[in-house]
């Protein structure tokens, strides 16, 4: 598939997108509809691969990238959260192999996922009591 | 005991535990068991409990998750024993220096008898770690 | 009510630590909740405390085994990130040190398996081979392990013309090795006992939970970052993609042992077409504001690096998918229907590589118990 079929298939659901080559695009959607942009890539195009979730602080807002495999290119579906209030709904409905990248985004950066199956800490150590260390403000 | 010493020197039993590192040093490790090292030829075995352990060979640098068993290991190995830090991990959190989550180096949680520099080291220097700490005992 | 098994952390021979629960009625599992974190060393945050050129070598360092890949990785966001081309020489050298690099986590891998299954024998002759990659590699590099072929902007060292007549002698004894090894995988009775139906992944399972790699490859998913997103020399090398249907240890047996004898094709077909020219382009320290992924078939699977550059010369953000880490959620499935005696062999077939479990909870939901099992207790029951 080349990134510009990829792209196609979620139109409706992106506030902007961009080509930067055969087989890759980004595509920037709101809290609105990502569901619907993942979805409709799963249902038209049989896009099935979660590459994985990033997720980047921009200051005041943090950046969840849903970079996904559509047969050989990879789209980089960002959607913004603000830093008051990091809530997404999960996408394990969609994409089951999604669980472990969501858990985390939530542990680094302090997003929730609502409605994820086990939101249990997945890398920092069972003692850890010093936020999260992908933020911008977070010091040793 | 002149006896016990002379037999623990001559077949030392290793008790390995990877401290979170990368695996290379471990993979060396491994590889001077396999024939074109052979350390069972110094009658060098790797054991996998503590109980029985002459030394303790630690690579990686100490992350936290880790620190809390590999102090455990320690206090359940029988006097005498040795203690060897093996790759740049051990000495100085190696390129990890700097992240959060590594607390090394490994002095700073156990007595060590011998550093083997390296990232990783080969195998031969590995062997010659432990014949050297083998002096101490 | 369950019966907890939890296993490790520390181990006879390698493997790093991880945590799995798994509940179990009597000696079947019925679920697994996964805990890594004990390899766990903030490298994503120390890749953003250094330069491009620094981070080379912290990025080199996540894993031991795939160390080429994630150094070929970094340094293609990096190249992409600075929008250049590095020269084609270079990209021949890229492609030769990862095949090579394959052959040998494959090999590893062999034999770590082996030894699950009680094949000692076996694991000391597939290391005992290893070393002869061990020995191309260090050649060609300087060192057996973290071989830091790659430089941003091409390769550190060039091949020289003396390096072909010992490579094609070395690759001679690997392939007829490699080609023993199958015939006794495919009929050895033992071996075809112990993995046949063992773990298995059915191809929607594989696809649902993202699995990546020769594990996805075993479950018939037909996926190869080599193929479908060409990187290095790879658009310019004919190669076959290995696939099996079954899904099952076995599966994951046969296709690692034919990867690497294609592996063995794709160098000889590189040292072959290897262009002549520099090997190295150079690029600024200071890279402009942009946003690039690059992806990289390593030896255990899709690899992803996300680099974002901010015009100085320490990346903004950085991030690593290393392959283990996508399969793990394919391990529930695998694991739930067995019994407790196969949890080392399925655990070993994904070929883990993340300072991986030796510690495994076993939950009991029936009597509400817990207990913990060694790995070497484990191996015991699976003998």
């Amino acid at each position: 598939m080349k990134a510009s079929e990829a792209l196609e298939a979620i139109e409706n659901y992106v506030v902007e997108s961009k080509i930067l080559d055969e087989r890759r695009a980004i595509a920037v959607t709101d809290l609105a509809r990502y569901r619907g942009a993942l979805f409709a890539l799963r249902k038209n195009k049989d896009v099935r691969h979660v590459s994985t979730i990033s997720g980047v602080d921009v200051g005041e807002d943090i950046a969840v990238i849903y970079h996904l495999h559509c047969g050989g290119s990879l789209l980089n579906l960002k959607v913004m959260v603000p830093k008051k209030d990091p809530r997404l709904r999960t996408v394990t409905d969609i994409f089951p192999g999604a669980a472990l990248y969501e858990r985390e985004v939530m542990e680094m950066l302090g997003v929730t996922f609502e409605g994820h199956p086990d939101p249990s800490r997945i890398f920092l150590p069972d003692d850890w009591k010093e936020g999260h260390p992908l933020r911008k403000e977070w010091k040793r | 005991m002149g006896l016990m010493r002379f037999f623990r020197k001559k077949s030392p039993w290793l008790l390995h535990f990877s401290a979170g590192g990368c695996n290379n040093c471990d993979i060396e490790l491994v590889a001077a068991l396999t024939p074109r090292f052979d350390v069972e030829r110094f009658g060098i075995l790797l054991r996998n409990t503590p109980r029985h352990a002459d030394i303790l060979v630690v690579t990686g640098p100490v992350s936290r998750q880790c620190r809390e068993r590999l102090l455990r290991i320690y206090e359940q190995m029988p006097e005498p024993k040795l203690v060897v830090g093996v790759g740049a991990c051990t000495m100085s959190n190696g390129v990890y220096d700097g992240c959060y989550s590594v607390d090394g180096p490994l002095d700073k949680h156990m007595p060590v008898d011998v550093y083997v520099p390296g990232c990783p080291p080969k195998p031969e220097a590995i062997i010659d770690g432990v014949i050297k700490a083998l002096a101490r005992l | 009510m369950t019966f907890v098994v939890p296993v490790g952390p520390q181990h006879p021979a390698l493997l790093e630590p991880e945590h799995f629960r798994f509940e179990v009625r009597g000696e079947e599992i019925i679920d697994v909740k996964i805990r890594l974190g004990y390899m766990h060393r903030g490298i994503e945050r120390g890749l953003m405390d250094r330069t491009y050129h620094q981070g080379l070598y912290l990025a080199e360092r996540i894993c031991g085994i795939c160390s080429h890949a994630h150094n070929l990785c970094f340094s293609q966001t990096v190249e992409r990130l600075a929008g250049i081309e590095i020269p084609d020489r270079a990209r021949y050298i890229r492609t030769i040190v990862a095949e090579l690099e394959r052959i040998h986590s494959h090999l590893l891998w062999a034999g770590v398996a082996a030894h699950e299954i009680g094949f000692i024998t076996l694991f000391m002759l597939f290391w005992r081979d290893r070393e002869h990659v061990q020995d191309l590699l260090e050649m060609i590099s300087g060192n057996r392990c973290y071989y830091s072929m790659c430089a941003i902007g091409g390769t550190r060292r060039d091949m020289r013309p003396e390096h072909l007549p010992k490579i094609d002698r070395g690759l001679k004894v690997l392939e007829k090795a490699t080609k023993h090894y199958v015939s006794v995988a495919t009929s050895d009775r033992t071996i075809l006992a112990r993995c046949e139906n063992i773990g298995v992944l059915t191809k929607q399972d594989a696809r649902n939970f993202c699995a990546v790699g020769p594990h996805a490859r075993a479950s018939g998913v037909d996926v190869d970052m080599r193929r479908d997103d060409p990187y290095a020399a790879y658009a310019e090398i004919p190669f076959g993609v290995v696939t099996q249907s079954e899904g099952d240890v076995f599966a994951r047996v046969v296709v690692r042992l034919r990867e690497v004898l294609e592996a063995i094709g794709i160098i000889r077909h590189a040292l072959n077409k290897m262009p002549t020219g520099p090997i190295r382009t150079r690029v600024r320290a200071k890279i402009p504001p942009n946003e690039a992924t690059s992806r990289v078939e390593a030896p255990r699977g899709e690899l992803l690096h996300f680099g974002i550059s901010n015009g100085t010369e320490k990346p903004e953000r950085w991030r690593v998918r290393p392959p283990t880490y996508a399969n793990i959620p394919s391990l529930v499935p695998m694991f739930v229907g067995g019994t407790i005696a196969e949890i080392p062999i399925v655990l070993a077939s994904i070929d883990p590589c993340m300072c991986c479990t030796d510690r495994v909870t076993i939950v009991d939901v029936t009597t509400g118990k817990s207990r913990i099992l060694t790995m070497e207790e484990l191996r015991r029951m699976a003998r």
